[in-house]
């Protein structure tokens, strides 16, 4: 099959090639960050694949890139990337939209996606324990490798594909979790229960993801600093599989441990970083996050005022 | 040979959904029926509700929580950090002189000045998020003190833009 072929059948998901690799991409993303001017500090959790209670301040944006290297036992190496657009609509109500990508050494790099994302709180007043509705829409081709969520009988087997084959796979997928969060004396703690099910006749898959994570120094210092420890939060992910409606066990699933640590920059600017090793013959040996964001505080403000400006 | 387009599956999924099992629509027509019954409820704050006084807020903190001292009451250096803080967090919605701003109220009103530290703290970590104020528990509460400690440093006149120190 021609590449003009293979474009359409592929559809959207599937077909946009990429002539460069996405690596140069968050270079140029810190850079854009960096020279950005704000006052405002972001206040993210480390987590990659864990949602917190935490929803996004209402009117602000935040826009962030999240790589992940992995390496299946042998398999060629991959660079996933994911970039993330949070928006807050309420102080009980945020969306998110997300574009995909990876890059497959000595296979080539291609747009993987999109995914469409809405947390709800339902309670009004935090409590000692906080829900959140999840849901989210994916409409993805087999080629992605961004591991935002680990479910059913995911595996390292499904990285060792070939490009060529797997991204004619489409996946018109909805996501639905179950976000419960706690912050007790600095600390976090955050569970997901997953469940996901592609639309086309596929059994509902499971998954589960827990965090927990805490600052260096739970006081601020007087003065304005970067490398405070105040700045810095650590913390630990696991996540991993649960199997499918038919069988729901921990046999043959893949599990992760992931340390995690967040820095807040000033300016809005977040960083942190996840190396995440594999606990099952079926998960991938060895993975790299790492992600970058800035928030835009009063973005929906200002684009208010610029549309009521013409 | 089994038609796997797109459309295809869509359609299969809608017959999926809403036809051929009434297991499934039933149980997706119950998950649907809940949530809009959990949202449009007057119950839910979400959506439409005027927002109450902020002072009627801090007279809601239980008992308990208004006897709390602030640990950090006579400490400048708390006070500093704690407008840094406020900087960072609270300025964008209630303005940096804490005036107010929009729909955020001014947090050098009487109601704010006058409650207590400890149901100053209690909101913050409840938050209201009918009104769009998120819950701070994020924060750790030694930070949420030295919040505190900066409002409530700041005299309750509007030209004064920075706290007395």
């Amino acid at each position: 099959m021609n590449l003009k072929t293979d474009r359409k059948a592929t559809g959207i998901a599937g077909g946009a090639s990429l002539g460069r690799p996405t690596g140069s991409l968050p270079i140029a993303l810190v850079i854009f960050l960096i020279l950005l001017p704000s006052a405002l500090d972001a206040s993210e959790d480390p987590y990659f694949v864990t949602y917190s209670h935490h929803l996004e301040e209402p009117g602000n944006l935040e826009i962030a890139m999240n790589p992940l290297l992995a390496r299946p036992s042998d398999g060629k190496s991959s660079f996933g990337s994911w970039m993330e657009f949070e928006y807050g609509t309420k102080a009980w109500w945020t969306t998110e939209f997300y574009l995909e990508g990876q890059s497959t050494h000595r296979e080539g790099t291609l747009f993987t996606g999109y995914r469409i994302e809405n947390r709800f709180r339902p309670l009004m007043e935090n409590h000692w324990i906080n829900p959140v509705l999840y849901f989210e829409f994916e409409h993805l081709n087999g080629a992605s490798k961004t591991l935002q969520e680990v479910v059913g009988f995911d595996s390292q087997e499904d990285l060792r594909q070939p490009l060529a084959q797997t991204r004619r796979e489409k996946e018109k997928e909805m996501e639905l979790r179950l976000v419960l969060g706690s912050d007790f004396k600095g600390w976090n703690l955050s569970e997901n229960f997953i469940a996901e099910k592609n639309l086309s006749n596929a059994p509902w898959e499971f998954g589960y993801a827990i965090g927990l994570n805490r600052p260096l120094r739970l006081s601020a210092s007087a003065l304005p600093c970067t490398f405070c420890r105040e700045n810095f939060r650590l913390g630990a992910e696991i996540y991993g599989g649960l199997g499918d409606w038919h069988r729901l066990t921990f046999n043959s699933t893949a599990h992760y441990v992931a340390p995690v640590v967040l820095w807040e920059l000033n300016r809005g600017v977040t960083a942190k970083i996840s190396p995440g090793f594999g606990l099952t013959g079926s998960s991938v040996p060895f993975l790299f996050r790492f992600g970058i964001s800035f928030e835009i505080p009063g973005f929906g403000q200002r684009a208010r005022q610029l549309f009521r400006q013409h | 040979m089994p038609d796997n387009s797109f459309d295809s599956i869509d359609f299969k999924v809608s017959r999926y959904m809403l036809g051929n099992s009434t297991k499934t629509s039933s149980w997706w027509h119950q998950v649907i029926i809940a949530i809009l019954v959990w949202f449009g409820h007057p119950g839910f704050n979400g959506i439409g509700f005027p927002a109450p006084a902020i002072g009627g807020r801090f007279s809601n903190a239980p008992a308990g929580t208004l006897s709390k001292a602030n640990p950090y009451a006579s400490d400048k250096a708390a006070l500093l950090a704690g407008e840094k803080l406020y900087q960072r967090r609270c300025a964008e919605c209630h303005g940096r002189d804490a005036l107010g701003k929009g729909k955020a109220p001014s947090l050098i009103s009487p109601e704010v000045q006058g409650a207590a530290p400890g149901a100053l703290l209690w909101f913050l970590k409840r938050g209201a998020l009918r009104q769009g104020m998120p819950a701070w528990s994020r924060l750790p509460e030694q930070q949420l003190w030295q919040i505190i400690s900066y409002l409530k440093g700041i005299q309750p006149t509007p030209s004064r833009n920075s706290p007395a120190r």
